[in-house]
């Protein structure tokens, strides 16, 4: 039952992007139980970094605050893996999947899932509202993750690029794509929210319900994708 | 159910025609102290994008000849993942969403599933892991692992500083272009390993790349020597825990770190030959700067041009990325090379 044990979310008001993660990191694994150096696996995603970063991948800020597989090489050390994975919205679908792949070849239990962004610069004209979300990964979770779809033939022009601190979209901003279709096991969520929110509007939606769930994110540039789901 | 496993059925690299040699890009007196460069680091020469070339483009140019080599046709591809670094155009227009994998399928008309990773100078060997993994699970038969390093605005940037008072910014002139590709499929028997992944992160602030703050283009400060010191720190041990039996290592033809500069391979081979005793095989290129997250295919097509790989020859990459991010990989080269 490879799956998802416990998620929280918050949005990310004015901390940085590394304080609010490290924040909720730490009270998902207090309000659970869970032993943060049993984490060997950090896969970051999301879209707009600090300064728009290109190195060193966001996740190993991340294992550095959380002070969490810090040692250095012996033959007995234990070891965290860290790195970002980048899809848009669709990112954390890529990002769980990619974790759960990953937990085979683990030594640790748990692998962790972080989604946020942050205005890149106070110079930049940015018109998110972003939410900062983490899940905790292990092979006996709660919501079961069953198998995922990725529908990828279509693609529309869309580009989101920065010059400097400037960055220009060419989103279609017409109301149908923010229409989100809601069924009694379908989440099919439009391409309005960034990849933290896709999630923790999910996993709010679909924290009552039981039975196999069904996740479908649509991205800005038309691609589609969709996560099973079955809740115990 | 049978087990499945991967193997590297082709690998290869693009080096824009643009060569610069150190003398040029760093003539004396630039660096602080009387320090000549290429003294310094061994970098003979690197190259830099033409007009019209970004990381896409150089990722593109590497893909088609990975792909001709390894005749997987394209509607076969079932993964692409981009690894680089650098996001930049040759405009210095950083390619922020959607991802570059999606970039890059459309310019080969790859309709398949696709991602960006990062993860510094690792993202390819981590991208190749991503793969096996997925292979090893039946999930998906081929996948191109892909990047375009377009850093060479790094070192203009750097070039525009004093550098006696920005020594940071020094290791931005070991810097090149470049594109590399693999193409990862299914194999009947294990024909690459990786060992266990793992990140200190304790050193994750000793390099950062982002975009500059008073200029157009990225930037990227480096405390040079105590990232380096990191790793070779920690090289020899690390290579411990992969090879339980020294025998295991020195099944292996050839030894490839990631290149930062000439000089600090030299130093890990000092540390592998004074534990293993196989120094000799480490191979380091002094031609083309660090190419970051491409320079295992970089050194790897070098190597090939001067005849010095035979198919079937067994590697072992040992890759480094600022995080800092370790990761062994052993594997086999595919058995038709000596053909392309």
């Amino acid at each position: 039952m490879v799956g998802i044990i416990a998620w929280k979310a918050k949005p990310i008001g004015k901390q940085s992007l590394l304080t609010s993660l490290k924040k909720i990191v730490k009270s998902l694994c207090l309000e659970n139980n869970l032993n943060i150096n049993d984490i060997g696996l950090i896969i970051h995603t999301g879209t707009f970094r600090q300064n728009f970063r290109a190195e060193p991948a966001f996740a190993t800020h991340l294992q550095k605050s959380l002070k969490i597989g810090l040692g250095m090489v012996t033959n007995s050390s234990e070891h965290v893996f860290s790195f970002d994975l980048m899809d848009g919205n669709a990112g954390p679908h890529q990002a769980i999947e990619a974790a759960i792949d990953f937990l085979p070849d683990l030594n640790s239990k748990y692998a962790l899932i972080t989604a946020g962004d942050v205005k890149p610069n106070k110079k930049t004209k940015w018109s998110h509202k972003p939410i900062s979300f983490a899940c905790i990964i292990s092979k006996t979770g709660r919501i079961e993750f069953l198998k995922s779809e990725f529908d990828y033939s279509t693609q529309n022009d869309y580009k989101c690029e920065s010059k400097g601190w400037n960055i220009y979209e060419n989103i279609d901003d017409d109301a149908k794509n923010k229409v989100h279709n809601i069924s009694d096991n379908h989440f099919n969520s439009s391409s309005e929210w960034l990849a933290g929110e896709q999630m923790e509007k999910f996993f709010s939606w679909a924290e009552n319900k039981t039975g196999e769930l069904i996740h479908t994110i649509n991205d800005r540039s038309g691609r589609k994708s969709t996560v099973y789901w079955k809740v115990h | 159910m049978s087990e499945k496993f991967s193997q590297i059925t082709a690998f290869s690299s693009y080096l824009p025609p643009n060569k610069k040699l150190s003398e040029d890009t760093v003539p004396f007196g630039t660096l602080p102290q009387k320090i000549d460069f290429k003294r310094l680091t061994g970098i003979v020469s690197h190259h830099e994008v033409i007009p019209n070339q970004g990381a896409i483009e150089l990722a593109v140019e590497a893909s088609k000849l990975a792909l001709e080599r390894s005749k997987v046709p394209v509607e076969e591809i079932d993964l692409v993942i981009s690894c680089s670094v650098s996001r930049m155009s040759y405009e210095s227009v950083n390619l922020v969403d959607p991802c570059l994998a999606s970039q890059i399928c459309t310019r080969l008309n790859i309709k398949a599933r696709n991602f960006d990773i990062t993860n510094a100078c690792l993202g390819m060997v981590t991208g190749l892991m991503i793969a096996d993994q997925k292979i090893k699970a039946g999930k998906i038969r081929n996948a191109l692992i892909v990047s375009g390093e377009h850093l060479t605005p790094i070192i203009e940037e750097a070039l525009s500083r004093n550098l006696l008072w920005n020594h940071k910014a020094i290791a931005s002139l070991t810097v090149g272009d470049a594109g590399g590709a693999y193409v990862i499929s299914q194999s009947e028997k294990e024909r690459i390993k990786f060992f266990e992944p793992l990140t200190l992160a304790q050193h994750c602030d000793l390099c950062i790349g982002e975009s500059a703050k008073d200029r157009l283009g990225p930037a990227m400060r480096t405390s040079a020597k105590k990232l380096q010191y990191a790793a070779l720190d920690n090289l020899g041990e690390y290579m411990k825990r992969c090879f339980n039996n020294p025998e295991d290592l020195k099944s292996h033809n050839h030894i490839i770190p990631h290149q930062t500069t000439p000089k600090a391979v030299l130093r890990g081979a000092k540390i592998i030959d004074s534990i293993w005793g196989l120094g000799d095989r480490v191979h380091s290129i002094s031609h083309s700067g660090n190419t970051a997250s491409t320079s295992h295919t970089v050194t790897l097509d070098k190597l090939l041009t001067e005849k010095k790989l035979k198919n079937d020859d067994k590697v072992y990459f040992i890759s480094f990325g600022s995080g800092l991010g370790m990761l062994g990989i052993s594997l086999n080269l595919p058995k038709e090379i000596e053909a392309w």
